[in-house]
């Protein structure tokens, strides 16, 4: 089983700033503190770096959380072509206790980012979303294959390894304005997610951050999202 | 059995549950009124309302697998899942599943189609609900049952939003209990 990483992502603290960590954990069980680089970003800009070493009690609780998730995702070799080491999630829904901590993972980060919209892609977007949208109270938006959802729809067509293929939205399922973000379980070149922003912001909404359990950095998916900020609980190398 | 007529009787919730879907006329073909649960999933109280309702019937009922069929029962499934302490497991459409799987066959108007679940998911013995979103036929949680004996499990009970009024006299699909919340939502009575 390929050894999986928890990183840290950004919290942030209020509207207005950020606490960026630039630190990667290698073992969080036995890390006890650890020594962190820190940024932090005012509403006016002006940025201020902290160092020091300090454990901080949430971080290790967090950390823990993390290190469990990414023990509970399965390697499955060679799906669903030769060379792929494909992420199966399935086990860590097995896992009452860690698919709770997933989904409490995302639910700390965004409960108080004024987000009325939780946008899932098909289909394991679909497992993660809804829970998070029940729990943050906002409404939960599927974005699916073409030619599932009944209604009027938007399209948009995305690359794929070889050719293409088409995510679609319901046509008011969300308004101008609204404060959205998108989940799926993994990214990888990060192409069905970038699909899934460009549906949003053509209706109008901001799209304030993508939030993936997986990601796997050397696809570069998060430079393709540009400066969408990008979200993740582990990555895997 | 309807809820509305098992312990829910005049349920407020209920109401809203069946006013927040919206039909579509004609999907996928001419003659079918789509039900579309995708406007409930907008509307938070009343998602939520739907989700309470199966947790509190399910939560001292030993549940501990709670299995989805692809895709709108992925929707629901995971949220009552997690409320009862159970795990997840998706049952999906071919070839989407990465592990090793077992696979049941089913009927559809024109061919089959099949559900696929993987592996040790669940184990002898352990107490399941299959959740989709509506139930017409019944030929795809039938399907889902019989895969989840197969590995042997206890199947409790399918559980879905909406059902046709057709399954009111059969209230069992291959000998188990079916809990259903509303019926299918008519089209004159839509905004």
């Amino acid at each position: 089983m390929l050894r999986l990483r928890p990183i840290h992502s950004s919290a942030q603290l209020d509207r207005g700033g950020f606490l960026a960590a630039h630190s990667l954990i290698r073992n969080p069980a036995t890390c006890l503190s650890r020594s962190l680089s820190f940024t932090v970003r005012g509403a006016d800009s002006a940025r201020v770096t902290i160092k020091g070493r300090f454990r901080m009690a949430s971080e290790d609780g967090r950390n823990k959380r993390i290190a469990k998730i990414a023990s509970a995702i399965r390697v499955i070799p060679n799906f669903p072509k030769p060379g792929i080491m494909f992420q199966d999630i399935t086990t860590l829904l097995l896992d009452p206790k860690t698919f709770k901590d997933t989904i409490d993972l995302f639910v700390e980060r965004y409960k108080s980012m004024d987000i009325s919209v939780v946008a899932g892609v098909e289909a394991r977007g679909f497992i993660f979303g809804p829970p998070i949208a029940l729990a943050i109270g906002a409404k939960f938006v599927p974005m699916r294959k073409p030619n599932k959802l009944p209604g009027e729809v938007i399209s948009e067509e995305y690359s794929l390894e070889y050719g293409t293929d088409i995510m679609e939205m319901h046509v008011g399922a969300v308004e101008a304005g609204e404060r959205a973000i998108i989940i799926d379980d993994l990214i990888a070149t990060g192409g069905t997610l970038c699909a899934a922003i460009r549906l949003l912001e053509r209706v109008g909404v901001n799209v304030i951050e993508c939030a993936c359990v997986i990601e796997l950095p050397e696809l570069k998916g998060r430079d393709r999202l540009g400066n969408k900020p990008l979200f993740v609980l582990v990555s895997s190398v | 059995m309807f809820a509305g007529e098992n312990g829910l009787k005049g349920d407020p919730r209920l109401q809203a549950i069946t006013e927040a879907i919206r039909v579509v006329p004609h999907f996928p073909k001419p003659g079918i009124m789509f039900q579309d649960i995708t406007t409930l999933l907008l509307d938070h109280k009343a998602f939520k309302d739907t989700v309470d309702i199966f947790v509190d019937r399910y939560r001292d009922m030993n549940i501990s697998v709670v299995a989805g069929v692809e895709a709108r029962g992925f929707m629901f499934g995971p949220s009552i899942a997690l409320a009862i302490g159970a795990k997840f497991v998706p049952l999906r459409k071919p070839r989407k599943l990465p592990a090793e799987v077992i696979s049941e066959s089913y009927e559809l108007e024109y061919g089959t189609d099949c559900l696929e679940m993987h592996l040790g998911a669940v184990t002898l013995g352990e107490r399941a609900v299959v959740i989709d979103d509506l139930v017409a036929t019944g030929g795809t949680l039938s399907a889902a049952i019989k895969l989840l004996e197969r590995a042997g499990a206890e199947v409790v009970e399918c559980a879905c939003v909406i059902g046709v009024p057709e399954v009111k006299g059969q209230c069992r699909l291959n000998g188990k209990p079916l809990y259903i919340l509303v019926e299918p939502r008519e089209i004159e009575h839509c905004c």
